[in-house]
């Protein structure tokens, strides 16, 4: 069980912050070179796995597992909730929704007005790609350690990831510039409420908290969680009640 | 060396606290209060969770009142 939610995390998780690096890839493709764009694109994701197999593939092999589990739930308590805060204050109109067809245009004219190169590679367009890919994986990977070596699947986190990679890219070919149209803020709410679960079961466990379901008692506390952050959104709400009508209508 | 020293300092420094020192804090406390039951206990899953939903609820109170100041300054 704990398998499914751990593949469903890595997956929305890294989904969500693809949308975002297909948002500077296809900006630096349109407007400089296609080529560069994406060998910028596959230069970073080459990097992040090395870094997933260089930082991993040790910390699995010889870190005893219950100070992981502490150190490990702890990191994902954090990043989690600094997701799920974000994701809350978005949904109840306090905080504006990302909107990455603003970001591209932006991101278009940025680029539109650098001069190109003469030659047949574009360095502007590989380095943006580059950067950005490079900058939203890296959440991606603290994402893909953190939950993969917790629960001794670093593989299956990382094929999750992989897998997350490909249908976003592919999805992003197909609807080219229509990204706003992900939920994105829906998957940041469902992303954050799973790593604070992970989170707070992996740091109970590395301190000795006994979980009445064992591994089942994730889905509870995403439930639990989850009804929280319900009722968060819905008091929040109220304090701007016109952006949460907004909201509700996208 | 030091350059690369700070930044790596400075990356983890935004990613555990950044601009949300409180929810850094709410962990510990959190994680501090877990510790203070003895292993096996199934009450300290409990407080572990509500210390951690106080937590968010406070840093959201924080920013809903930034957000109140911030609509009375703009009128």
């Amino acid at each position: 069980m704990s398998s499914f939610v751990l593949v469903a995390a890595v997956f929305l998780a890294s989904s969500v912050e693809m949308v975002e690096a297909l948002t500077i890839v296809l900006a630096a493709g349109t407007t400089r070179s296609w080529r560069s764009a994406l060998e910028g694109t596959g230069a970073a994701i080459f990097v992040l796995g090395v870094l997933v197999a260089v930082v991993g593939v040790p910390l699995v092999k010889y870190v005893p597992i219950s100070t992981m589990r502490l150190v490990i739930g702890a990191l994902l308590l954090i990043f989690g909730l600094q997701w799920l805060r974000k994701a809350i204050l978005r949904a109840s109109g306090l905080k504006a929704m990302h909107n990455e067809d603003e970001i591209f245009e932006k991101e278009v004219a940025r680029l539109g007005a650098i001069p190109g190169s003469s030659s047949g590679r574009d360095a502007t367009a590989f380095t943006v790609a580059f950067k950005g890919v490079f900058l939203e994986g890296l959440e991606v990977v603290i994402v893909v350690l953190t939950l993969g070596v917790a629960n001794h699947r670093l593989a299956l986190a990382a094929w999750a990831a992989a897998a997350a990679i490909l249908v976003i890219g592919l999805v992003g070919v197909i609807v080219s510039r229509q990204l706003s149209k992900v939920p994105e803020n829906a998957m940041k709410m469902a992303v954050g409420l799973m790593l604070v679960s992970f989170g707070s079961f992996w740091s109970g466990e590395g301190m000795g908290v006994h979980w009445p379901l064992s591994d089942l008692s994730i889905l509870g506390l995403i439930a639990l969680y989850g009804l929280a952050t319900l009722v968060m959104v819905k008091v929040l709400s109220g304090v701007r009640p016109g952006l949460a009508l907004a909201e509700e209508a996208q | 060396m030091t350059r690369a020293a700070k930044a790596f300092a400075m990356f983890w420094w935004d990613f555990l606290v950044g601009d949300t020192p409180e929810l850094t804090i709410g962990i510990l406390v959190a994680l501090g209060a877990v510790y203070l039951f003895p292993k096996g206990s199934t009450l300290a899953g409990a407080v572990l969770y509500g210390v951690v939903v106080v937590t968010v609820a406070l840093s959201l109170a924080i920013e809903a009142r930034r957000f109140a100041k911030r609509s009375g300054r703009g009128g």
